[in-house]
């Protein structure tokens, strides 16, 4: 007897086993049509795209823009400044005004950190740096030093402190002769001898050709006045000088000068007291910059600066 | 099994209710018992692990540091409403953050050389007699002028020295005093400035907590009398009765 069964299910097609083995054309097609579909999505994702969209606004903003809050305290206080109205007496027009004016303000700040404004605009730039550094001074602008410590920054800068001394200088001068530069140098020396002996300064500079430059008023004169009246380094030799003391001769292009200290009073200290207010002034600077400075060395620690081969250390 | 359903209960209770809390008017609140039960509990809590330490543990403050009572009807900025208080909370005072209340601080008169001791005393002779302390006249009268020229005080204070609730500038004229209200102290406010802080909690606290503080706070303390909210209620008295 024939197994017709058999004969049967041999006869019939299995349409699995068909699809189960490997046929390199249709595997093919259906690559491609994958490949297409995927570039499809991912083209109609790119040239559509709305920003990061997130379900729901957490309950204390009354705004969620590409994911940044607006909080309902500051819509509020926004909605009460613009309109000098207690919040709850506001219409609901007038909130909605307030509320479209702060999207768009925070559509624009976005915008501008997209663009990189604080690259290209100086005025952006500022604002962020005075804003951050106001972060940083906070607290050192709000507190105040106790009396011990501010003593202590005053004994360790007394000398700041101090007040100003007084001159009474002559800075007598001789010009110097190209033809004759060394005669003036040496009238110069023997004019300083004279001065050091001793004798009628009038004399001993018209003895030597020396004449007063007229920069300095005879008479006396606070430190502060002779050093803006003379150059640094003439001002350095003469505060070395004490009373009825010369210099030796300092030469300043073509003019030799011969500076003699006629009087000489040292600043006066002042005491903590005295002194106080600018020395909390000076405390509170330098804490800033203290404070300014170690924000500036934690940014660096952590950023990754890397510098063109003419400026590395 | 019920322990677990107890805390899961408590558990989405709180964050119903602290979402409830965030989305309601902040100066509703206080007429929402529910919500003003469960905001007191969260901000008694708040307020004796962030603000016992400067304002006390009786929210009196301290007049030693310049630390506002909490307790009272005096406020340095706006009018004490919770949105008031919350917008404190939340920025601080001079606390760095450009939301701080920052418009301005007491300036250093005297260190600035603005006024002379002799005139510093003046004005503070005239400002003394504005709570009623009885001053030498003549100094008084000296004060006045430096209070609305020289001294530019009315700039802050405003002419008739009742302060700007805007600037956190003081009232003059009432007794209380945020340092102290004797000579010696005055003085030094007027000549050295005084440029109190009180740190932002934005991002260091939660939200519902930040509001439930200004709630507590609220609770504890009252609306000036220049609240927009006291001013409303006497309008609608003063409605009724006429």
């Amino acid at each position: 007897m024939v197994d017709t069964t058999l004969e049967k299910t041999a006869a019939r097609p299995d349409v699995w086993d068909r699809m189960s083995r490997v046929n390199p054309r249709r595997s093919l097609i259906l690559f491609a049509v994958g490949a297409l579909l995927g570039l499809g999505v991912a083209g109609f994702g790119l040239f559509t795209a709305a920003g990061t969209k997130v379900s729901g606004v957490p309950a204390e903003d009354v705004a969620m823009i590409n994911g940044r809050h607006i909080l309902r305290s500051d819509f509020v206080t926004q909605a009460q400044i613009e309109t000098a109205l207690p919040f709850d007496q506001t219409s609901k027009e007038q909130r909605l005004k307030v509320l479209n004016e702060m999207i768009d303000e925070e559509l624009l700040v976005q915008r501008g950190l997209e663009v990189d404004l604080a690259a290209s605009d100086p005025d952006v730039r500022m604002a962020e740096v005075n804003g951050v550094q106001l972060q940083v001074d906070a607290d050192v602008l709000a507190s105040q030093p106790s009396d011990q410590q501010l003593l202590a920054y005053y004994n360790a800068h007394k000398d700041k402190y101090a007040g100003e001394g007084i001159m009474a200088l002559r800075d007598l001068v001789i010009r110097s002769d190209d033809n004759a530069p060394d005669e003036a140098l040496a009238k110069a020396k023997q004019a300083a001898e004279a001065f050091r002996k001793g004798g009628e300064s009038d004399n001993i500079a018209a003895t030597y050709d020396l004449k007063d430059s007229g920069k300095i008023e005879r008479g006396d004169l606070f430190d502060f006045a002779v050093r803006i009246k003379l150059s640094p380094e003439l001002y350095a030799a003469a505060q070395k000088l004490s009373a009825h003391q010369a210099s030796d001769p300092i030469k300043e292009g073509t003019d030799i000068h011969v500076l003699l200290m006629e009087k000489h009073e040292a600043p006066p200290a002042r005491s903590f007291a005295e002194a106080r207010d600018a020395a909390l002034q000076d405390y509170k600077k330098d804490e800033q910059t203290r404070v300014e400075n170690a924000n500036l060395r934690y940014l660096k620690g952590k950023a990754d600066i890397q510098l063109a081969p003419e400026f590395r250390q | 099994m019920l322990v677990f359903a107890a805390f899961a209960y408590s558990e989405i209770r709180d964050y119903l209710l602290g979402r409830e809390l965030l989305v309601a008017s902040a100066d509703d609140i206080p007429s929402d018992p529910t919500l003003l039960a469960y905001a007191n509990g969260l901000g008694k809590a708040a307020f004796a692990a962030n603000c016992v330490s400067c304002h006390g543990g009786d929210m009196k403050g301290n007049q030693a540091k310049g630390v506002p009572n909490l307790t009272d009807n005096i406020w340095l900025y706006d009018y004490g409403r919770v949105s008031d208080i919350e917008r404190t909370v939340l920025y601080g005072i001079r606390a760095g953050l450009g939301k701080s209340h920052n418009v301005t601080d007491m300036p250093a008169i005297g260190r600035q050389k603005a006024l002379n001791p002799d005139e510093i005393r003046d004005v503070i002779a005239y400002t003394l007699s504005l709570s009623k302390h009885r001053e030498d006249p003549a100094a008084v009268q000296r004060g006045s002028k430096i209070f609305q020229d020289k001294g530019v005080c009315y700039d802050c204070h405003s002419r008739d020295a009742t302060g700007i609730p805007d600037y956190g500038a003081p009232n003059l004229t009432d007794t209380d005093w945020l340092y102290g209200g004797d000579e010696k102290t005055v003085y030094k406010s007027v000549y050295d400035g005084r440029h109190g802080l009180c740190p932002a909690w934005i991002g260091k606290l939660s939200f519902p907590t930040i509001r439930s503080l200004a709630v507590y706070i609220h609770s504890m303390s009252r609306e000036s009398a220049e609240s927009p909210n006291n001013r409303s209620a006497s309008g609608e008295a003063a409605g009724k009765s006429g």
